[in-house]
């Protein structure tokens, strides 16, 4: 009954606190859409410049196929000198250089090559030039070779396939990628400012005086704003797949129940925030100063498999590890629980670890 | 002297804000000189006048000269004129700096050559005792020293015209009347006008003239006396306080806006300081509240320092004290809130140590700063307030009900709690504390800065749960006058107990130690207080008026009349002491007993 | 003169505030410093020991041979080797794998019978760029595991005339050994610079306005600009500090080497910071409260600031829209100054546009901030 009270009242002032409403529609509902809409990366449609030295018909054939889906030539280069210049002003990400020698090497049956000069300064992207080159090289000469000139030479034929996100679009990897990274943030933040503002307004002191117990006043902080939080994600969630045709493949259920894990999680470090911040503008500032670390225990922005080692076994304090892995294996995988177990179980108990220190530092401290 | 020449002229002031008008038509005249009070309670407009006198604030219509000068075409001339003090007790200090910081930031922001700055300093630092604190920070700073370095900030380039809101609020009355003696010595010696706002409606007495404002209006203007003779049919103007003069006003001029202030359920008693009908009819042996040797300390700081005192069932107890003097801590403890360092209380019979929630069950307790959820309605938050304290859900309703009939909330129901004027909010947080029918109430500083009106029908209203339910109070506060409601008062400073006892065992404590008040009235009274400080070295200019203490009053009368002679006439005449000389008395009796205490206290004043 | 003591006066003022207060002085120094550190070890966007499976179905000398080719390339880590296809699909599923191989039973004798056999790859699309680097690794191993097999038939029959080829030289500039920190670290500069600096600003009139001090200002014969170069200099200021000690990091910690001119990267530092801190000013003149400013910072400067910095991709890889809003956001600017200041050895002739371009969103930016202060409110 008293608990009651309390979650009713927590509603109800959360919802007519213009402040944290925006927080909580624009992070969770927007913000995901936003950054998976507004940035137009063309991973598709890589740009480069081309030099070519050439000038045959062979030549003119290969940069005919250097085209979309894979690149795009926004440049074609005269003078040398002019490489310099393009990428160093980022004109384009990589040079394709034709040599004098290529179609003559070619028609006698010699090494011919291409060179593909890439800006080094972005490493994520400035292989991918590389990559695509040597792909349509390949291309290039299989179509011109006869079939006889492999004289019965067996070869292998990779069928690369992606799965879950054939089509590599990206914008649900990023959606994706901001809804979970917000839902730390919010989880952290809802029962931390709620509770801050209690401090500031002095309302926690008429709290205190009352036969409520302290377990009560954190319960009603952290459950309703877990409830708000995960119904948020699943707005969101929709939001996505609507506007990115963007499958839900796995069982909504365990989704709901690996969230609702990880938001009561989150929100033990809500309660160590709010048992530090004295204001709300401060609690803000240490939700989103420890939102950083926890993003890179969690393989949000770095997959775990590509963390140095250290940083690994870090990941396996942190509860969101396992909800990242449940994230992705339920909404684009179609993951079932018999295969996500493991990190339900991870999850369950590093969350709970992680509730109870909140928990026991909000007791002590209200207690 | 007072020149007739008006320095400061309000011309048909009109400001609104979102909603409500927040000055309506307001139009003063000052002379140069003079000193002159806003007086009203939160809410009245008073802030709002002064910073458009400012030139920080643009109003709707009307306009404000200062020595000719119309503030809203050349605010910046006018800002080198004036020196301003914003609200809240050197809130808008910066914690981070120092006193001499703070000079200097003020001096240069306005251009102050270094010599003069150097001279400035060195005055502004004597008038205000501070110079043993130049160096510390101001977050290390007392509220009576924050106080004054917010003042001498404001006179760093000493201003021919000083404003000054609010600038007493919260200040301990020590520190209070040092700040009016420093008031009147800058306007006698410099001829500084001061235009200042106040919700101590008691310190009308100390301006030469007033102004009463009310929901953006000005009730009336004019000297202290005039208005108590206008607005009284019996010639008796000594016991008439402006506070009666206001509350009539008010009621005379209230509209419907003031309805839901207009009818109480239960007849309070006389508010004159007769002991509680508990306190005479056979009572209960067991007191209400028992408190031995209690004390809380917060690391280096003794908040509360053995303190000692019974309080009986259904009494109203009074808590007086400036702020930091220990009163809210004792309260949190004896509610619950906080455990004591050591030492022992008992509440109904209930440890405070040992049995909280049996406390928390019976107590109910009005936190100092509004509690109260500002999101939730009236009713919402009643039934909040039930509902955490466990009651079943037909009670709840029920209890809503009732409370909401018996604090006079009906109207409010549906109102958000943010929304409600303050006299309201305070009635609201009334009704939150006592819905779950407590027997014990503590009240910590209830009506700080409520107009007169609902101060009075507050105190009715606990009068009428003390008197007439039996509930025992406990309340604190710093509106002195208003120790005249309670049964019996205990005077803290400092963590410790400086006096217990009924107002009128107090009074006379403090005549006792210092002599009973005379008082001098005279059209020329800056000369007689001139010709009085060489036998009165503690006299003080009250206004229009020079008090002084006397312990042979007769004697007294007479070296008075010779010192002023024929040059000077005035009346002279014995007068009730006011409860802050009462409780300045016996803070300095007893800072003389308490050697322990002495060494902080002078910090606190700077003396 | 006067105006010159006014702008001092407020200077001293910030300055002894912020050295005092221990939760600002770690907003400005402490926090950039953490972030610094934690993105810096934390990110990573090498694609190598992509986690792998292979299901053999073949069992033989070629479908071995073919694994090697894979896990000796370093880009992929075997980790799990099973004959049942069923059981990679659930290991991908868990995340344990990013690639998974199907050699199916065969294959030798269908290459020995020199016929094309197919192997089945199947990639992770959940993090789309990297699976993309990841397809593009498979199809170049397994060319190249052709590319072989065609050579020893060559070499089989020396008669024949040869097999034309060709192939590509892949070369990278400026940051030859695809070091990771060598992008990160110089971005992560410019990110920091401009996070913070604007959360200072953005609270220090928001916060003077919520204590009444704001009226110490508002009443004294101070003009806007005197008073808001006063509140810049200082948190400027020391936001140009933390650069240092970010540079510091940088080059001592990270190990990035600085190949162009340090006196363009701290102009366009200095620049930066002046812009960035005027931002957060002009956000604090406008909002009320400290809470509005800080959302306001974080909608208006932060998130845009980072989207269309140019720090995960190059300003090139955006359409044309976005490379269009990247000349709003002086954040591309910088960005561009950094890296090539640091990678490109950029001279302060190549940083001249750039420097530029910083100067005059610096000057808009405090410009703005002083037309938007008012000394009388209307409300």
């Amino acid at each position: 009954m008293r608990l009651l009270a309390l979650i009713d009242k927590e509603l109800r002032t959360f919802l007519r606190e213009p402040a944290l409403v925006f927080v909580v529609a624009y992070s969770l509902l927007w913000a995901p859409y936003q950054a998976a809409s507004q940035f137009t990366f063309e991973l598709n449609r890589y740009p480069v410049a081309v030099y070519d030295l050439d000038q045959s018909a062979q030549s003119r054939a290969f940069v005919d196929r250097l085209r979309p889906p894979y690149l795009n030539v926004r440049r074609v280069i005269t003078r040398e000198r002019e490489i310099d210049t393009v990428l160093e002003r980022d004109e384009a990400s990589a040079v394709i250089v034709i040599p004098e020698n290529f179609s003559r090497r070619l028609a006698a049956g010699g090494a011919a090559s291409v060179q593909v000069i890439s800006d080094g300064t972005y490493t994520p992207t400035s292989q991918i030039a590389g990559a695509y080159v040597a792909g349509i090289a390949q291309q290039f000469l299989l179509a011109r070779q006869q079939p006889a000139s492999r004289r019965g030479t067996g070869l292998v034929d990779a069928r690369v396939r992606i799965r879950y996100n054939e089509a590599l679009i990206s914008e649900w990897y990023r959606g994706l990628e901001e809804l979970f990274s917000t839902i730390m943030i919010i989880a952290m933040l809802l029962p931390a400012a709620l509770m801050v503002r209690e401090k500031e307004q002095g309302t926690v002191e008429q709290l205190l005086v009352s036969p409520i117990r302290p377990w009560e006043i954190m319960a009603a902080k952290i459950l309703p704003m877990a409830l708000l939080t995960v119904l948020g994600t699943l707005g969101s969630l929709g939001i996505l797949a609507r506007a990115f045709d963007m499958p839900v493949r796995g069982s909504l259920a365990l989704f709901i129940v690996a969230t609702m894990l990880v938001v009561i999680a989150t929100g033990g470090l809500g309660l160590l925030i709010a048992t530090a911040a004295r204001t709300l503008p401060t609690a803000l500032i240490m939700a989103f100063v420890l939102h950083i670390p926890i993003s890179f225990l969690s393989g949000t922005i770095t997959p775990i498999e590509a963390m140095p080692p250290a940083q690994y076994y870090l990941t396996l304090l942190s509860p969101y590890r396992y909800y990242l892995e449940i994230g992705y294996g339920v909404v684009l995988k179609g993951a079932p629980l018999s295969v996500l177990w493991p990190d339900l179980a991870g999850l369950t108990v590093l969350g709970a670890a992680m509730f109870a220190v909140g928990a026991w530092r909000f007791l002590r401290q209200f207690g | 002297m007072t020149d007739p020449r008006p320095i400061i002229e309000v011309r048909g002031l009109f400001k609104r804000y979102r909603r409500a008008p927040a000055v309506d038509g307001v139009s003063l005249t000052i002379a140069s000189g003079e000193i002159f009070g806003l007086l009203g309670p939160d809410g009245a407009g008073k802030s709002t006048v002064l910073q458009i006198a400012a030139g920080v604030l643009l109003p709707d219509r009307g306009q404000v000269l200062i020595d000719g000068i119309d503030v809203r075409r050349d605010p910046e001339a006018v800002k080198r004129r004036i020196g301003y003090m914003p609200q809240g007790l050197g809130l808008s200090l910066y914690d981070d700096l120092t006193v001499d910081e703070h000079l200097r930031f003020f001096a240069e922001l306005r251009g102050i050559p270094e010599q003069q700055f150097r001279e400035h300093r060195r005055t502004l630092l004597d008038i205000m005792r501070l110079g043993p604190a130049a160096g510390r920070l101001a977050r290390h700073l007392s509220g009576g020293m924050r106080q004054k370095l917010g003042l001498a900030s404001a006179l760093i380039h000493l201003p021919d015209v000083l404003l000054l809101d609010e600038p007493t609020t919260g200040v301990d009355p020590l520190s209070r009347r040092d700040f009016w003696q420093i008031i009147d010595r800058l306007s006698r010696t410099r001829g500084i006008t001061v235009l200042l706002t106040t919700p101590y409606l008691d310190e009308a007495e100390r301006c030469h003239r007033v102004a009463l404002m009310h929901r953006g209006r000005i009730l009336a203007a004019g000297s202290p006396d005039e208005l108590k003779a206008a607005a009284t049919t019996v010639a008796e103007s000594d016991r008439v306080r402006i506070e009666d003069v206001f509350v009539a006003l008010m009621s005379r001029g209230a509209g419907p806006a003031d309805a839901s202030a207009r009818v109480l359920p239960t007849p309070a008693p006389s508010p004159a300081a007769v002991p509680g009908p508990s306190l005479l009819a056979g009572t209960p042996p067991e007191p209400a509240i028992r408190v031995e040797a209690l004390t809380k300390r917060f690391g280096a700081l003794t908040a509360v320092n053995e303190v000692s005192f019974e309080v009986s069932s259904g009494e109203i107890f009074g808590f007086l004290g400036p702020n930091g003097a220990g009163k809210t801590t004792t309260i949190k403890m004896l509610a619950g809130l906080l455990r004591p360092t050591s030492g022992r209380g008992w509440v109904v019979g209930y440890d405070v140590s040992g049995q909280v929630d049996a406390i928390k069950h019976t107590v109910g307790y009005m936190s100092q700063r509004f509690s109260l959820y500002g999101d939730l309605t009236v009713r919402e938050n009643l039934l909040f307030a039930a509902r955490i304290y466990g009651l079943g859900r037909h009670q709840t309703l029920e209890r809503e009900r009732t409370t909401v009939d018996a604090v006079g909330l009906g109207e409010w129901r549906h109102v958000l709690a943010r929304d409600l004027p303050l006299g309201i909010r305070q009635r609201l947080a009334l009704a939150a504390a006592i819905v779950h029918e407590p027997r014990v109430l503590f009240l910590d500083e209830p009506t700080a800065g409520v107009d007169p009106l609902a101060r009075s029908q507050f105190w009715e209203l606990i009068g009428a749960l003390s008197h007439g339910q039996g509930v025992t109070v406990l309340v604190s506060t710093h509106y002195m006058d208003e120790a005249e409601h309670c049964d019996r008062l205990l005077f803290m400073h400092d963590g410790h107990i400086v006096s217990i006892g009924r107002a009128d065992e107090l009074r006379r404590r403090a005549v006792a130690a210092r002599g009973t008040v005379l008082e001098v009235a005279s059209a020329r009274f800056r000369e007689a207080a001139a010709a009085l400080e060489p036998i009165f070295p503690d006299l003080m200019l009250v206004g229009r008026r020079v008090h002084v203490f006397s312990r042979h009053p007769a004697g007294d009368q007479r070296r008075i009349e010779a010192a002023l002679g024929a040059a000077v006439p005035g009346s002279i005449r014995e007068i009730r002491m006011s409860m802050d000389d009462v409780f300045a008395t016996l803070i300095e009796r007893h800072v003389d007993v308490v050697p322990a205490g002495a060494a902080s206290l002078a910090a606190g004043t700077g003396a | 003169m006067g105006s010159l003591r006014r702008v001092r006066a407020v200077m001293h003022k910030e300055l002894a505030v912020l050295l005092r207060d221990r939760f600002y002085l770690l907003m400005a120094i402490g926090f950039p410093l953490v972030t610094m550190l934690l993105m810096g070890y934390g990110m990573n966007y090498d694609v190598r020991n992509v986690p792998l499976g292979i299901a053999d179905l073949d069992g033989t000398a070629d479908s071995r041979a073919l694994t090697a080719a894979f896990t000796a390339s370093g880009y992929f880590r075997l980790v799990t080797v099973t004959r049942r296809p069923r059981t990679l699909d659930d290991e991908m599923a868990a995340g344990r794998i990013r690639a998974a191989i199907e050699i199916p039973s065969g294959m030798a004798r269908a290459l020995a019978a020199g016929r094309v056999a197919a192997v089945l790859v199947a990639v992770d699309g959940s993090f789309p760029l990297r699976a993309d680097i990841a397809r593009g690794y498979a199809e170049a191993i397994v060319a190249r595991f052709n590319q072989d097999r065609l050579a020893t038939a060559v070499l089989r029959v020396p008669t024949e005339a040869a097999v034309p080829s060709l192939t590509v030289e892949s070369r990278i500039w400026f940051n030859p050994t695809l070091d990771s920190n060598n992008f990160i670290v110089p971005g992560l500069l410019v990110i920091n610079l401009l996070m913070w600096p604007p959360v200072l600003t953005s609270l220090t009139v928001t916060r003077e306005k919520e204590s009444g001090a704001i009226l110490n200002v508002q009443t004294a014969p101070i003009a806007g600009w005197e008073y808001m170069l006063g509140k810049l200099i200082p948190y400027a200021g020391i936001s140009f500090l933390s650069y240092w000690l970010l540079l510091a990091c940088a080059v001592g910690l990270f190990h990035v080497r600085m190949l162009g001119s340090l006196v363009a990267l701290s102009l366009g530092a200095l620049l930066f910071v002046t812009a960035t801190g005027a931002i957060g000013l002009v956000i604090s003149v406008l909002v009320r409260t400290q809470v509005a400013a800080l959302l306001a910072t974080v909608v208006v400067v932060m998130v845009p600031g980072m989207e269309y910095s140019g720090f995960a991709e190059p300003i090139s890889t955006l359409d044309a829209s976005g490379r269009l809003m990247s000349h709003f956001f002086p954040a591309a600017d910088f960005m561009f100054l950094a890296r090539g200041v640091f990678l490109k050895g950029f001279g302060l002739a190549a940083s001249a546009d750039s420097l530029m371009r910083l100067a005059a969103y610096a000057a808009a930016a405090v410009l703005a901030a002083t037309l938007a202060f008012r000394k009388r409110r209307k409300r």
